[in-house]
């Protein structure tokens, strides 16, 4: 009577180069604990927790403002909307944007709070990164020397801060 | 203690199962492999290839492949879930598949979600067990092999649940750990910000209910039963008497973190993992129907449909029972009437929210079915 069982025929399992004896079957699964448990537990120790199973670990947001050192100017001029003209070494003006280079969701959001997803320390950590591939990515602008962020923090809802993050021109 | 625990140990290696159920993780899991993949070639076609612009690597820098390198190795991930899909070379297939997307996660690290990790870390597992007899839907309907053909070792099944268990036990500890999260306030703002974009996107909500939603109280609480879910999750899918409960409970945790998040995959993927956990024995439960009656005809008509993990095996109703339903539990146990649907919804994904309710309502009023 019954109308679900398996539709089955006479046929042996292939043998397939992934079918492990049964000590190797042991190794296998020794060594993948071992290197989850590392994975997972160095996690801890890594600023945005990649491979961490931290879900929803913060409720924090950061707000970027960039600037840049110019040679000649003392003070870091601000750069508004993430764009700026600057000079290549024959004088022609070029024209940059921070989003040119920066896509991720986060990052490339200046001037307004925004989610900071695997948390703060993550995407301060990032920003820093960022900052520095940004400034090694525009050799027609001659005149930047270094980027500034400046980053308005609010962790889970509390604590306001401001860190800085820079980087320089080598 | 020690002795227990080893004995233990030794048997979970040994362990040898029914892989029925291995080969419907296996196709489910080529699925969403195959999802993910499709949408990174979304991305590449829409957005940018993230080599071009700012990625951190976490392999060095000239590992990072070229923008044709990376369809390249987009399409050998398309392929291997394909295959893994069809269940034609469909391990290997999905151990290349995996392994070339963890490769590609170690790629950049803005690129990495928690899901996406978990999804190639089950495909990887996957390859390693024998999801390979049962499904090989290249075969058509005859897509299983005969039963003492599936009996195999299925210790990497008990990895996948081991894993589910990890990120369960990862996720809640660290929010145990955490004093904003563990006190509510990481909640509270969730809470706030959720109110104010539902507000901001005119959905109406009443004050009182604005107002119980972003109360810490609320927060506070709402933080203890997640942190407290995820621990029992952890533990709870080993224990044999909790499992079922423990299945349902995370389906419904799920459930609410796709309604009110953006997390992909993961809810789908935690779906198939499940699977991992049902006992890999099929059929151990009996429904035996009346086809005299209208009852017994619709279920022997519906059930086969909704029967996706194979739980049950129908049976005829013996000459001269009334019942147009019976069912009879894997302990023996037979149930009638009200009694029925308890059983049954148990075993049927698509009626497992309701199991409890009905299990309850079936117990509740035994005498009325079962004079």
């Amino acid at each position: 009577m019954s109308r679900v069982s398996p539709v089955e025929v006479p046929v042996r399992a292939r043998r397939s180069l992934l079918d492990l004896g049964p000590r190797a079957r042991v190794v296998f699964a020794l060594a993948y604990v071992g290197v989850m448990a590392w994975v997972i537990g160095s996690a801890q120790w890594r600023p945005d927790h990649v491979f961490g199973f931290q879900m929803f670990n913060q409720s924090s947001k950061i707000d970027i403002r960039l600037f840049r050192r110019v040679r000649g100017r003392r003070a870091p001029v601000p750069i508004v909307n993430g764009a700026w003209q600057a000079r290549d070494a024959t004088g022609a003006v070029h024209g940059f944007r921070w989003d040119d280079r920066v896509k991720d969701p986060v990052l490339r959001v200046l001037e307004r709070p925004v989610h900071a997803k695997y948390g703060l320390e993550g995407q301060l950590f990032r920003l820093e990164h960022a900052l520095a591939d940004v400034l090694a990515h525009i050799p027609d602008d001659t005149e930047t020397r270094g980027l500034v962020a400046s980053v308005g923090t609010l962790k889970n809802g509390r604590f306001p801060t401001t860190v800085r993050l820079e980087a320089e021109r080598r | 203690m020690f002795a227990t625990l080893g004995a233990s140990l030794r048997s979970l290696v040994r362990e040898e199962r029914d892989a029925y159920l291995l080969g419907l993780i296996r196709v489910l899991l080529a699925v969403l492999l195959a999802t993910n993949v499709w949408a990174r070639f979304d991305e590449l076609e829409h957005w940018t290839y993230f080599g071009d612009v700012f990625h951190l690597p976490l392999v060095p820098e000239s590992w990072v492949p070229s923008r044709a390198n990376y369809v390249l190795l987009l399409w050998v991930e398309l392929g291997g879930a394909f295959l893994a899909f069809l269940g034609l070379l469909g391990r290997e297939g999905l151990a290349v598949a995996a392994t070339t997307g963890l490769y590609l996660l170690a790629c950049d690290r803005l690129q990495y979600h928690n899901n996406r990790f978990a999804l190639l870390l089950a495909c990887f597992l996957c390859a390693f067990m024998p999801s390979d007899r049962s499904f090989l839907l290249y075969r058509g309907r005859r897509h299983a092999l005969p039963l003492e053909s599936r009996i195999a070792p299925t210790l990497p099944r008990r990895l996948l649940q081991l894993q589910v268990s990890a990120i369960y036990l990862s996720s809640g500890g660290g929010k145990l750990f955490d004093p904003d999260w563990r006190g509510g306030q990481s909640m509270l703002v969730r809470f706030e910000e959720g109110v104010a974009y539902a507000r901001q996107h005119g959905a109406p909500i009443a004050d009182w209910y604005a107002s119980f939603l972003t109360s810490p109280l609320t927060a506070s609480l709402a933080s203890k039963a997640a942190i407290s879910l995820e621990l029992f999750l952890a533990a709870g899918l080993w224990v044999p008497r909790l499992r079922a409960f423990a299945l349902w409970a995370g389906v419904i945790f799920h459930l609410m973190i796709q309604a009110s998040a953006r997390v992909e995959l993961f809810s789908w993927l935690m779906g198939v993992a499940y699977v991992a956990f049902v006992t890999p024995e099929l059929r151990e439960r009996t429904v035996r129907v009346n086809a005299a009656k209208p009852l017994g005809r619709a279920v022997a008509l519906v059930l086969p449909w909704l029967d996706w993990l194979a739980r049950f095996r129908i049976e005829a109703q013996p000459a001269g029972k009334e019942a147009a339903v019976v069912a009879v539990d894997r302990d023996g146990r037979e149930a009638r009437g009200l009694g029925v649907p308890g059983i049954v919804a148990r075993g049927l994904p698509a009626a497992y929210l309701a199991w409890p309710l009905l299990a309850v309502l079936g117990r509740s009023r035994p005498r009325l079915t079962d004079p």
